[in-house]
């Protein structure tokens, strides 16, 4: 999935057969994908099978599954969920790192950044809370990237109107307007630049440009 | 005895026993897939394939692959060894198999990574 129209696709969907019977389950809106992924994180944390039988229990309750079906059943009816409401696109600005260094602020708290996407899209929008939960989670994502371009083209905008934004050049004696430096997720990648190298420097014989070479499918 | 499927606990607890086990035998796995190969059967048996190719792996077992078949019968392991032979046990795995989707069940357990955690001996 790499594109808005699979991301709010209604059809996303799996069959399944506990005891007989099939089900047709949807992928989770954002606020059970959160809660969804919490049961998973404790299913994922134990060693205790009555514990992770709860969490397994839990979870397929959570998406609508009743408690029937054989263990194995059970627990590939688990697996394919998992996979199904497993996070399908990574969209830009969440591919940034983060500093491991990076101190949290003294007024954080757990599930903070869930909060934040919340409040963020929610102010933006004028929606509530169950409308942003709501959302599919990669469409949450798209609108949350929408939102920090805008945000950012603004604040361009407002310095633009700042003497602060623009620089003298003594030679030309004309200012010179200096944008703001955009994250690198939302700068792109910089195409290299070309080396221009002697012609009495460059290698004898045929040259293999390796960057091709790895494009090549065997 | 009738045979009836396990159900999610059973299962998980099975999981957690076999988890180490399978971790060891995908090291292995040539030879288990040459042994699922020999018994050349429309559904392999798995746990007696797995008996098969790796012998010398599971003699240090035994206690766990007890508890793995009471868990499967839903008895005490302790009532097990009493009530069952090595005959009997070997004729059971595959209606054991069969009943409760073993293959199904083991690839359930190595997609939750149950199996991983305990690859280099974790």
């Amino acid at each position: 999935m790499e594109r808005y129209l699979d991301a709010v696709d209604p059809a996303q969907a799996i069959t399944l057969a506990l005891g007989g019977v099939g089900y047709t389950v949807p992928r989770a809106r954002l606020g059970l994908h959160l809660r969804l992924s919490r049961i998973a994180e404790t299913f994922d944390g134990s060693n205790q099978a009555g514990e992770m039988a709860g969490a397994v229990r839990e979870y397929l309750t959570a998406c609508g599954l009743p408690d029937d079906g054989t263990g194995a059943e059970r627990l590939a009816a688990f697996v394919a969920l998992r996979l199904l409401n497993t996070w399908a696109w990574e969209l830009p600005f969440m591919t940034g790192q983060t500093d491991p260094e990076r101190k949290p602020p003294p007024y954080e708290y757990r599930d903070r950044t869930w909060a934040w996407w919340v409040h963020t899209i929610a102010s933006r929008y004028g929606w509530t809370r169950d409308q942003v939960f709501d959302l599919w989670p990669e469409e949450a994502a798209c609108y949350l990237q929408e939102i920090f371009v805008s945000q950012f083209d603004e604040a361009d905008e407002r310095r633009s109107l700042s003497e602060l934004a623009y620089k003298y050049d003594k030679a030309s004696k004309k200012s010179k307007y200096i944008p703001l430096s955009r994250p690198n997720w939302m700068a792109g990648k910089e195409a290299p630049k070309e080396r221009r190298i002697r012609r009495d420097r460059l290698p004898v014989g045929n040259v293999i440009d390796l960057d091709k070479l790895a494009q090549t499918v065997h | 005895m009738a045979v009836k499927p396990i159900g999610l606990e059973n299962a998980l607890r099975l999981a957690l026993l076999l988890a180490p086990h399978l971790a060891r035998i995908e090291d292995h796995w040539p030879e288990v897939k040459t042994a699922l190969e020999t018994t050349d059967g429309t559904r392999p048996d798995l746990l007696t394939a797995t008996f098969i190719g790796l012998r010398e792996e599971l003699e240090g077992m035994p206690g766990d692959m007890t508890r793995a078949l009471a868990l499967l019968l839903g008895m005490e392991p302790a009532d097990l060894a009493g009530q069952i032979t090595a005959q009997e046990f070997v004729a059971a795995l595959p209606v054991l198999d069969e009943v409760n989707d073993l293959l199904g069940l083991w690839n359930s357990i190595k997609d939750l990574g149950l199996v991983a955690r305990y690859h280099n001996g974790q």
